[in-house]
């Protein structure tokens, strides 16, 4: 699941486009996918396909689909086949009354519907793999997007959380490791011993946040952070993102 | 020559405590030596070097007595960045040091920080370290040599004079730790001075002069080569160089196997690994930083089950133990004591695994255990607050506890000093007396000597006995 929202180094298609760009295509994708006909809905799902595939991004695509297909397709697909009525307004609210009803017309919405969350998803899915949050924040900053300049202690700030909920994601896989290594697995656990087994990994997990952000706030005193906010008004121009 | 550190009658105590870290120091660095700091865990080394870059009185403050001049400045007078534009700093935590994704961001985050941007200093750095097939990948696929020369390139690329490296070669293989100690030495002939913060003496052999720390004051300070295979610094928790370990001879009669692994394959680190491990081996497994030790220990517990082939345990295919049989018969310590911590109370947590195992009758062996590893006069302390080597201690008696048949560590010597090793190799030559079965990934081949029975060599994916 992590993969899916992770930005992966490639070659291609997407990766060659301005971040800007991106954007702009990522949100006439959306408006398309959200209004168009049947028709140009297929069209646009085979249009992301071979996006993702010349954006050397298929195999991602490939594993995003398979858990769409697996986990949520059946879901929207079963809903709008035997409670589509209560979305079209000819019925009773037969979801409240646990009433289902089969229709035809309701397979075809759910494919539908299934369609446009699954492009909908493929699409920010694609993105985020391809674009480099730090191009990205220094594109919207360079660009002033909307004649808004996005401070740089933001920008810093928006590339640090992203560092960090990395770093903390990867301590949590290590805790939960050791704790499997002690004989404790949350997936075998009773629901009593889960209850548990979240707070034990809370204290290692805290207390390693809270020495690792020390040790980051020392590292960034030694990299001379401090001095660069310091200097920034006498500056026109950012050194760091910048290219 | 001119001191470019000068610390006088300087003593420092963190907000709070009362304790002295650093007792009336004196000393003077002068520009252009190559000097290594020495000295057991908690004896006041970082706290040192901590104070020659400004972090100590302006970020972490407390009781600061005495002077430090750096460059001629007095840190307690200068701003922290005029000090650090001096000094370029690597932390013992490297990995909290790097903020973006690839080195050239983060050499250019540093670059940019002094306004100093430029693309002809990136390419010049990275040709005079010899990094530039570095530049585009990312941190967190570098070896860990290859780390922490990224981000010497990243401290160097402002032109710092003084460079001080804290514990810099804890983490790396041998050919790694020369491969840094080299690049260290090359800078020192170029005119940088370098400070060695360390407590191994092998790294400390390429320097021309060598300052022993102990509980906070300087006790020796030597120019003399000979003295890091002076016996007595071992009385202050550096180990002597060329230091012969000894251990347990004890040899136990290969009996049947415990676990087995058979054509085992993961992704692109292992391929076709084929293992026995008989009842009552020390095993030590070796191979280079980023080879696949960890992955393959792994895989003995079940925290990584292979993409092909068959991993065994008393004959049955792993899959076919649940994780709490897995654990009664094998104990596992992690490399970083950190993450496997989870009590509020040393006892807390050595009970915390009987709970776990449903083993509620072994309860009287908590005691015993905290007594075997020295721990009972923390019996109420939160983990969390010991000294990373009694953490260590702590995570091998938890392990233990449920009194498993196997034991597994990986890289345990990474955060001891000579005292912390001696006592591993103590407890270690101990579990071998009472027939246990024992792997140990190291870097360090010599602590286990005269214990092991085998030693597997893990390259280019394969094992390959030695």
């Amino acid at each position: 699941m992590r993969e899916f929202f992770e930005y992966r180094e490639g070659r291609g298609f997407l990766y060659g486009m301005d971040p800007l760009s991106k954007i702009i295509l990522l949100v006439l994708l959306w408006v398309i996918v959200l209004y168009s006909s049947l028709l140009l809905l297929l069209f646009s799902t085979l249009s992301i396909s071979l996006i993702a595939f010349y954006s050397d991004l298929g195999d991602r695509l490939r594993k995003q689909t398979r858990f769409f297909i697996l986990y949520m397709f059946p879901f929207i697909l079963l809903f709008q086949l035997f409670f589509h009525q209560s979305f079209t307004g000819e019925g009773n609210l037969s979801l409240f009354f646990f009433n289902p009803s089969f229709s035809l017309e309701g397979f075809v919405v759910g494919l539908e519907v299934g369609l446009r969350i699954y492009c909908l998803l493929s699409t920010s899915i694609l993105f985020i793999a391809s674009t480099n949050l730090l191009e990205l924040v220094s594109r919207v900053s360079g660009f002033g997007l909307l004649g808004l300049r996005v401070p740089d202690s933001v920008l810093f700030f928006i590339v640090f959380l992203n560092r960090s909920t990395a770093l903390i994601y990867s301590d949590l896989e290590q805790i939960m490791e050791a704790q499997k290594a002690r004989g404790f697995s949350l997936r075998e656990a009773s629901f009593r011993d889960k209850i548990t087994g979240y707070a034990a990994l809370l204290i290692p997990l805290f207390t390693i946040s809270l020495e690792r952000a020390v040790n980051q706030a020392i590292a960034l005193e030694l990299k001379g952070f401090g001095s660069r906010l310091r200097d920034r008004e006498y500056k026109d121009w950012d050194p760091i993102f910048c290219r | 020559m001119t001191a470019c550190v000068e610390i006088r009658n300087y003593s420092f105590s963190f907000l709070g405590s009362e304790s002295r870290v650093l007792d009336q120091v004196n000393l003077e660095i002068e520009r252009g030596e190559f000097i290594s700091i020495l000295g057991a865990n908690g004896s006041g080394k970082t706290t040192l070097a901590l104070s020659m870059a400004g972090i100590i009185p302006h970020f972490l403050q407390g009781g600061f007595r005495g002077e430090v001049f750096v460059n001629n400045k007095n840190t307690l007078e200068h701003e922290i960045h005029d000090i650090v534009s001096d000094v370029g700093f690597l932390l013992q935590d490297y990995g909290s040091q790097f903020f973006f994704s690839t080195v050239e961001e983060e050499i250019r985050f540093q670059l940019g920080n002094y306004g100093l941007l430029s693309e002809e200093r990136i390419n010049e750095l990275s040709s005079e370290l010899g990094i530039s097939h570095l530049l585009k990948r990312k941190f967190l696929d570098l070896s860990e040599g290859e780390k922490q020369k990224a981000l010497l390139a990243s401290i160097l690329s402002t032109d710092p004079s003084i460079l001080v490296l804290d514990e810099p070669t804890s983490q790396l293989d041998a050919l790694e730790r020369e491969g840094l100690l080299e690049t260290l030495q090359q800078l020192n002939r170029k005119g940088k001075t370098i400070i060695l913060i360390t407590h191994d003496t092998r790294a400390a052999r390429y320097c021309s002069r060598y300052v022993l720390l102990s509980d906070g004051g300087i006790v020796e300070d030597s120019r003399n080569p000979l003295f890091l295979e002076d016996e007595s610094i071992s009385s202050y928790g550096v180990e002597p160089l060329n230091l012969k370990w000894s251990g347990s001879e004890t040899r136990n009669a290969a009996a049947e196997t415990k676990i087995s692994m058979e054509d085992v394959c993961f992704r692109e680190i292992i391929d076709g690994v084929n293992l026995e491990i008989r009842a009552g081996e020390f095993i030590l497994l070796m191979g280079g930083n980023g080879s696949g030790k960890t992955t393959l220990i792994k895989h003995l517990n079940r925290l990584l089950d292979p993409d092909e082939g068959l991993v065994l345990m008393d004959g049955r295919p792993l899959r076919e133990h649940s994780r709490r049989d897995i654990a009664r018969n094998l104990g596992f310590l992690f490399q970083n004591p950190e993450h496997q911590l989870f009590r509020n109370t040393v006892t807390g947590e050595v009970e915390y695994t009987l709970d776990i195992l449903d083993a509620g009758e072994g309860k009287e062996r908590v005691q015993e255990i905290l007594d075997l590893f020295d721990l009972k006069g923390f019996s109420d302390r939160s983990p969390q607050s010991l000294s990373t080597g009694e953490k260590q201690r702590l995570a091998l008696a938890s392990s233990l506890v449920s009194n498993p048949g196997i034991m597994v560590l990986d890289e345990p010597m990474t955060y001891l000093d000579f005292n912390g090793k001696k006592k591993l190799i103590g407890y270690l030559s101990e579990m071998k007396k009472q027939g246990r079965t024992i792997v140990v990934v190291s870097h360090h081949p010599r602590y286990y000597g005269s214990l092991v029975d085998r030693t597997l060599l893990l390259d280019n994916k394969r094992l390959i006995e030695q």
